[in-house]
């Protein structure tokens, strides 16, 4: 180790911050050189110099300048309800019951709202419907300043002969707007329907339950009643002869399934007659069934639905009519209640009814349900 | 002795951080003249140096929450008075560049470094440095030191700080610590011998 590298190491040599090794080794040539030794003499009495210089005093003001300006920056002592609420581990819980709690009333206010939404487009205050519906249910109605359908012209006289639409249009059907399938329309032995009635295919009915399908079905109607003319035309045109049981009525077409309109044709009807028909209940057949309940041939039964909702209750109700195998014979949907008369077999009023009480509060007479086998008519009201 | 004085601080730190002012106020107590001479002693000016003692308690009272105990208080605290010195530093120093740089000028900063040193017809800067003191002479010796040498200086021979713990308040390794120190101690004597004479 030479004088460099002893002079490099007499700073720390002094702080005893060499190693051993090189300790023993600046010893040794300290040892033996008198000018490192003298160097060393002066580094100690520097450092010593270093280490006397006085200390200075802080100002008597400094702590509190100091603390001055800390307090500045201090924030305010929180109040005692938010020292409670500020340790997360109580608060973060806290603020999400308060973000459940917004949410779920939130959903529950606005499944309130929707409930209060009409369901279907604006149309004259009372609508009446006939089942089957006519191309008209299922085309837009033009507003007309007769207003309700009350005022419409009277209906035709017979209906078409039947052309029974495959079975399984109808049950596509039914998923889709919850008709009554023909399938399950009981039979009315006491009931001779007439040819038009019976051979009249059941359509779908417009349970919409939501405004875009209502849309869409008026769509395809107004395409299906467009088809429908048409084939009326070429119809004559082809001299198509009309028998005499399809003097006045025809064959309906089926609106909501635009493949049909090939097995589907109009006999002997102009334009307005297919609209008077479309818009007009079957009125013989209302008249037949009220007459044959009213002489006891058919058992009538009046039931009355409470529901929240009368307008969203519609679906279900008709739902619940063609589960039970009934067939929904006149809709009056009005402001003031609906209406919707329903002809069943009486065996199958028991269920309905059991249905219609899970839809509302039902209020029924006792003798409802009759075990005799026969058709009854029912007049749902809510 | 210095474990007590670590525990007292811990324990006053913990009362602080607790929300308890007079805690605080106990610590810049017990610090305040330690910080005021390592400030004073790098940037070489009492109110400087007061100053530099204000921030840094205040910053040290904003970033509590950034000191995790690893290190004593006082190590924390050392490390934040001397950045805040070194940025006085820089910008007295920064402030003074346009000015001619003499003992002969009014502000007589020292001459111990050869590139401040400016000839002139008036009493030379060791004839002004012998009629002062020899704690001033030592003093602006000191200040003529970069501030790396004089940071260094300062806290090993003046505040008697470990090694280690100016390597914590540095962020500088022991080797580099060492070399500082060295050069700065010769430094230091070189001045002092050609301002005092012989040592």
């Amino acid at each position: 180790m030479d004088h460099t590298d002893v002079r490099r190491r007499l700073s720390a040599y002094l702080d005893n911050a060499v190693e051993p090794s090189d300790r023993a080794q600046i010893d040794a040539h300290l040892a033996g050189c008198a000018s490192c030794r003298k160097a060393l003499g002066e580094l100690e009495r520097t450092v010593g110099l270093l280490k006397d210089l006085p200390h200075v005093e802080p100002p008597p003001w400094l702590a509190g300048k100091i603390m001055a300006r800390v307090r500045d920056e201090a924030p305010p002592q929180p109040a005692f309800w938010r020292r409670f609420l500020l340790p997360l581990h109580v608060k973060l819980p806290l603020e999400a019951l308060a973000l459940v709690f917004v949410c779920v009333t939130g959903y529950y206010i606005a499944r309130m709202n929707a409930s209060q939404v009409p369901l279907s487009l604006p149309e004259p205050a009372t609508r009446e419907e006939s089942s089957p519906p006519a191309p008209s249910a299922q085309r837009p109605v033009p507003p007309t300043p007769k207003g309700p359908a009350t005022t419409i012209s009277p209906a035709p006289t017979a209906t078409p002969p039947a052309t029974p639409a495959p079975e399984s249009r109808h049950e596509e059907a039914s998923r889709t707007y919850a008709p009554p399938p023909p399938a399950q329309v009981p039979s009315l032995p006491s009931v001779p329907a007439s040819p038009g009635t019976e051979a009249r295919p059941p359509k779908p009915e417009p349970a919409y339950r939501r405004e875009g399908e209502f849309a869409e079905a008026r769509k395809k109607a107004q395409w299906a009643a467009r088809q429908a003319r048409e084939t009326e035309s070429a119809a004559r045109r082809n001299s198509y002869t009309a028998s005499g049981s399809m003097n006045s009525g025809g064959v309906m077409l089926d609106a909501s399934h635009p493949s049909s309109k090939s097995s589907s044709a109009w006999s002997g009807s102009t334009a307005s007659r297919e609209s008077t028909w479309a818009e007009q209940p079957p009125r013989e057949e209302r008249e037949e069934l009220a007459g044959r309940a009213d002489q006891g041939a058919l058992l009538r039964v009046e039931v009355a639905l409470q529901t929240r909702d009368p307008a969203s209750a519609v679906g279900p109700i008709e739902e619940a009519v063609a589960r039970s195998g009934g067939r929904v014979v006149r809709r009056v949907y009005d402001e003031s209640g609906h209406l919707l008369i329903v002809q069943i077999g009486t065996q199958d009023v028991p269920p309905l009814l059991a249905r219609l009480e899970r839809i509302g509060k039902l209020r029924k007479p006792l003798q409802a349900a009759s075990p005799e086998e026969g058709s009854a008519v029912l007049d749902i009201r809510w | 002795m210095m474990s007590n004085t670590t525990d007292e601080d811990a324990a006053l730190v913990a009362s602080w951080r607790r929300g308890e002012l007079s805690a605080f106020e106990a610590l810049v107590g017990r610090h305040q003249k330690r910080m005021l001479n390592i400030a004073f002693r790098i940037t070489g000016d009492y109110e400087d140096a007061c100053e530099v003692v204000q921030d840094a308690f205040v910053a040290a009272y904003r970033g509590i929450e950034s000191f995790r105990g690893a290190s004593r208080f006082s190590t924390w605290l050392t490390s934040i008075t001397v950045n805040l010195s070194r940025n006085r530093l820089q910008q007295v120093q920064a402030k003074s560049r346009n000015h001619a740089y003499s003992l002969d000028g009014s502000r007589a900063d020292g001459d111990c470094g050869p590139a401040h040193e400016q000839p002139s017809s008036a009493p030379s800067a060791l004839e002004q440095l012998e009629r002062l003191d020899l704690h001033e002479k030592l003093q602006r010796c000191i200040k003529a030191l970069a501030a790396e040498f004089r940071e260094t200086i300062v806290l090993r021979d003046l505040q008697d700080f470990s090694y280690d713990e100016i390597c914590a308040i540095l962020k500088v390794r022991q080797g580099t610590v060492k070399s500082r120190l060295f050069r700065a101690r010769e430094m230091v004597k070189d001045c002092q011998k050609r301002v005092v004479g012989e040592l």
